[in-house]
């Protein structure tokens, strides 16, 4: 039977090394994508995980539980890739994802998720470009809830602010998003 | 034309946040409105993009990469001992000052009420000085000589 990440944890506590790399292999995909559609590059994308990673272990002593493992992650990393786009000042390149194929995506059905990979080819704007036009804090709010589809409550932990502030941001970053979109979606 | 009182949490709506009540009010309302019918209808079809939004998957390179960092659950692990050695060390060093500090404090106080001179000492009490002056003489043979020379032997 598999082990719990919860167990996992406690594993690591103990200098279990093993445990760490089976955390890893069950994350690994899903921190990715999630950094990916934060900072927008993959370079970056793996630079966010692995610093996430690297804090992670290093206040793994403290990890209380409250939140699965893999909301506590996420919540790292959140912070790690506003950090990271702060610093560089990570912005819009739609260069990324054009149409040319010579973005930083594989799109190639083996570099992509399942669920995407027919479906974004047939889609009339690419998500990721929607992403790219939002600010960084209205980005960071649309991931969490269209991506990873976390709960209000959830996204107030996780970014440590009133659940009132989530629902007016993910309000004004929609609005912004229908008012450019709204007439491609339809 | 002033905007619909339920544009704003349309956005709840289709997330699923909003009380039952208010929920089930909305939905009536949606019946009737389509300028609020046309609005859920765009931000659900953004939402529905957005989740096709094509997500790199971790190369083995990558993979290996992060995996590496499992040499810090060691040091982790380590550095957790050497701070749990440390607060053990300090706990003792501790205990050890308090019990060391309550022995020793009593065996202070004799060592005050003895610290006087010999000066002092015949200020107190003259005649424990007297024997000693005559001892001290007693036990010097030159002086002795000298004053049986003065006095012609006679004591």
């Amino acid at each position: 039977m598999q082990e719990s990440d919860t167990e996992l944890v406690s594993k690591i506590r103990r200098g279990d090394s093993s445990a760490f790399q089976e955390l890893v292999r069950r994350h690994a995909d899903a921190l990715l994508g999630m950094a990916f559609t934060l900072v927008g590059s993959r370079a970056d994308a793996e630079d966010v995980v692995q610093e996430t990673l690297i804090v992670a272990l290093a206040k793994i002593q403290t990890f209380e539980g409250r939140s699965a493992v893999g909301t506590w992650l996420r919540g790292i990393l959140v912070f790690k890739a506003a950090k990271l786009r702060r610093s560089r000042k990570v912005r819009t390149t739609l260069s990324l994802y054009d149409h040319d194929g010579s973005g930083d995506v594989d799109r190639s059905d083996a570099g992509l998720s399942t669920r995407s990979a027919s479906a974004a080819v047939d889609s009339k704007v690419d998500a990721m470009a929607m992403l790219q036009t939002l600010s960084d804090e209205h980005r960071e709010i649309v991931v969490l809830r269209e991506l990873q589809q976390y709960s209000y409550e959830e996204i107030s932990r996780m970014l440590k602010v009133p659940i009132g502030t989530v629902e007016s941001r993910l309000y004004r970053a929609r609005q912004e998003l229908r008012k450019r979109f709204g007439g491609y979606n339809q | 034309m002033a905007p619909c009182e339920f544009e704003k949490i349309l956005g709840r709506y289709l997330d699923g946040e909003l009380p039952q009540a208010q929920r089930a009010r909305v939905e009536i309302h949606l019946r009737d409105c389509a300028s609020c019918a046309a609005e859920l209808d765009q931000l659900a079809a953004i939402s529905r993009t957005l989740r096709l939004a094509p997500l790199p998957r971790a190369s083995g390179a990558f993979l290996a990469r992060l995996e590496a960092l499992a040499d810090r659950v060691e040091d982790v692990s380590a550095f957790r001992f050497v701070i749990r050695l440390t607060a053990a060390a300090a706990a003792i060093f501790i205990v050890a000052t308090v019990q060391w500090s309550l022995h020793r404090t009593p065996a202070l106080q004799p060592t005050v009420t003895t610290a006087y001179s010999s000066t002092e000492k015949a200020m107190i009490d003259p005649e424990s000085a007297i024997p000693a002056v005559a001892s001290n003489s007693a036990a010097d043979p030159q002086l002795d000589f000298i004053v049986q020379g003065l006095t012609g032997g006679r004591p």
